[in-house]
């Protein structure tokens, strides 16, 4: 196992290295002053300009150095400044990863402990009255738009607010703007808040997870050795729990860690709807604005979050699967 | 021939009688057993021998409640004397793995490959015995260690992906005998193996019916493999008994066309140079609509107008019973030979 983790660990920073790669030339491509360089280019003496303003940008140097202290850069935290409200990169991707990583972990392990016990459940009576509904509501869900359902929601929770009397589910933003409270306070105006949004990407999730628990959990029903362990005497439960779930877990965690990734840098349309500040707000923004070190400094986070969360689904993996391990 | 003396005498270990099987499919109800009735006596081995979808495979499985829900079994299974059909889960779950215990066809696929073959043999010994993780995992490698696997104490935390084939058999053979049961019951047990190492699993397996004591029932399609071992053979075809008695004088004198087609087709080392192996021609009926009468007249040479009429039950001929309407002219036919 420890060869494994290591050796996974080596591959992750190879990764690393490409996403960097990639993040760099993505931006680095695209000339950032296209528009000026039309201008100039009609006036006297603009070719100078532009050589200038080449100098001051470092576009005159070769990629490879570009990349070099960009590189440096990033690993010194120097992710430079937002070119449409001046605040430091580094500054907005720390406000806005832990809105968008509360959102998503608390939609995440809600949803796989949910899709785990639905998919399971349906297996062991398959065809059931219990696996016919929750056939029919992954579908449904499975089905609807993000955006549709979130907005069904919000009106949902804003109809049940006024049939209360009382404010429970908050439609917009992450928490009360200028909140004065205790710890606890903040907290429950935090859960107020998470409700509805993480309602909407746990659906989606939810009828994702529980469909391919069920097909995995049929599969592994069906296979030679849960007969064998039934031949053993081993009791229908421990059968369930001891030999058939470990196996049928592997292509879930599979999945999680595929959707966990993209989610980080992902849910956009929920934040949108629900007005959140998270990490795929910021990535709309600064691609509308043109922001480049925003761009850039986005890209690198996102890659670097999906090569942890690729990491830990890989350990996981080889925690569960044996032959894993060994290959 | 060390089978009981008289077998009559003493109450089975497990009596299958007029034990019928339906598959309801889409297409229809299959017919996987028809009536078919059998005991097997302390200490004694039993082969069942036929042809894929013969119903072989269907009727231990029946006798261990290991068939899917929508199996409709009738007739009955009793072990020593207690009706197995009618048992609670809970109850079949205490004869399962210790009074009747099985092999499996695939080692490939028969064990988990998330779990250490010695913790699955553990698992077995806890399962019925309540002992403490660490005695019951050095049953674990006593059993390794008898069925032959080499470096038992250390083999013992090897994953299935890690043993061969023919080792991993050996394993599933360790995990069948680790509560000593009465009936073992070997359901092709080398058949997805490699010939060279048939034969030695095939050892492994009658010395694990010794050392446990049990009464062993082998499913096969090889006469080959039945030559060896048993001392009661029956021979099942489209659901029913063709021929069944003491394995010397079925395999010595077949009264039942189909049992000495079988036997035609085996290749033999005593045989003279040109002797040709005979083939049955056709194939088995489909289990949907089982031909009327005799199942196996359709590919039999032996077949006149009252096979395909009248459905034969079995009688005896000479020292077995067969179920043929021609029983006779095959007995005299191959003490000709």
């Amino acid at each position: 196992m420890l060869g494994y983790a290591t050796r996974k660990l080596l591959i992750s920073v190879v990764v690393l290295f490409f996403a960097t790669l990639v993040a760099f030339l993505l931006v680095a491509t695209v000339d950032p002053i296209a528009e000026q360089r039309v201008f100039l280019l009609s006036q006297p003496g603009g070719a100078e300009q532009i050589d200038r303003l080449e100098a001051s940008l470092g576009l005159d140097r070769p990629l490879i150095e570009r990349y070099g202290s960009w590189l440096g850069d990033m690993f010194a935290g120097e992710m430079g400044t937002s070119t449409d409200n001046g605040r430091a990169v580094t500054t907005l991707l720390g406000e806005a990863i832990p809105v968008t990583l509360r959102l998503v972990i608390a939609a995440t392990v809600i949803s796989v402990i949910l899709g785990v016990a639905v998919g399971v459940a349906s297996a062991m009576r398959q065809y059931g009255k219990f696996d016919n509904i929750s056939t029919f509501f992954a579908f449904l869900f499975f089905a609807m738009p993000v955006f549709w359902l979130g907005a069904l929601l919000k009106d949902l929770g804003i109809r049940f607010n006024d049939w209360w009397g009382r404010r429970i589910f908050f439609t917009i933003g992450e928490q009360s703007p200028r909140l004065d409270a205790d710890f606890w306070g903040t907290w429950a105006d935090r859960a107020g808040h998470i409700i509805l949004p993480a309602l909407t990407l746990i659906a989606i999730q939810l009828a994702a997870t529980s469909r391919f628990q069920r097909s995995a959990m049929l599969d592994v029903l069906g296979s030679d050795y849960i007969r064998t362990a039934r031949a053993k005497g081993v009791p229908r439960r421990r059968v369930i729990t001891h030999h058939a779930l470990r196996n049928a877990l592997l292509p879930v965690v599979s999945y999680t860690g595929l959707t966990f990734g993209t989610l980080i840098g992902g849910t956009v349309v929920t934040e949108v709807v629900f007005n959140w500040k998270g990490m795929g707000r910021l990535f709309l923004e600064s691609l509308l604005n043109g922001d480049v070190a925003v761009t850039q400094g986005w890209l690198l986070a996102v890659g670097i979050s999906v090569i942890i969360v690729n990491l830990l689904t890989d350990l996981t993996y080889g925690f569960l699967d044996p032959r894993v391990r060994d290959g | 021939m060390t089978g009981p003396a008289n077998p009559k005498a003493e109450v089975p270990v497990l009596s299958v009688q007029d034990l019928e099987v339906v598959f309801p499919s889409t297409d229809g109800d299959v017919q996987a057993v028809r009536g078919v009735s059998w005991d097997i006596y302390e200490g004694e081995v039993l082969a069942i021998a036929g042809e894929s979808g013969s119903g072989k495979s269907v009727s231990v499985m029946a006798a261990l409640g290991l068939l899917p829900p929508s199996a409709q079994v009738s007739g009955s299974i009793s072990y020593r004397g207690q009706d197995v059909t009618a048992m609670a889960d809970k109850e079949l779950e205490k004869l399962r793995g210790s009074a009747i215990s099985m092999v499996f066809q695939d080692p490939m696929t028969s064990l988990n490959p998330v779990m250490a073959v010695g913790a699955q043999i553990a698992e077995g010994v806890r399962v019925h015995q309540r002992t403490k993780t660490a005695i019951a995992r050095s049953k674990a490698v006593e059993l390794l260690h008898l069925v032959g696997i080499p470096n038992a104490s250390q083999r013992v935390d090897s994953y299935p992906h890690e043993l061969s084939g023919g080792m991993r058999q050996r394993a599933m053979i360790a995990m069948a005998i680790a509560n000593d049961p009465d009936l073992l019951i070997a359901d092709e047990p080398t058949t997805a193996l490699d010939v060279t190492i048939q034969a030695q699993v095939l050892d492994v397996l009658e010395r694990a019916r010794e050392a446990a004591g049990s009464a062993l029932v082998v499913i096969t399609h090889d006469l080959g493999v039945v030559a060896r071992t048993a001392h009661r053979l029956l021979v099942m075809y489209a659901g029913r008994i063709a021929e069944t008695g003491m394995a010397d004088n079925v395999f010595e004198r077949p009264a039942h066309p189909y049992t000495a087609g079988l036997l035609g087709a085996i290749p033999r080392l005593d045989a003279t140079k040109g002797t040709r192996l005979m083939p049955i021609d056709g194939t088995p009926p489909s289990m949907l609509a089982p031909p009327p009468g005799c199942a196996f007249a359709p590919r039999c040479p032996r077949a006149t107008e009252i096979c395909s009429q009248e459905t034969p039950e079995l009688r005896p001929i000479g020292n077995q019973l067969t179920a043929c309407h021609h029983a006779e002219d095959q007995y005299g036919e191959a003490e000709d030979v």
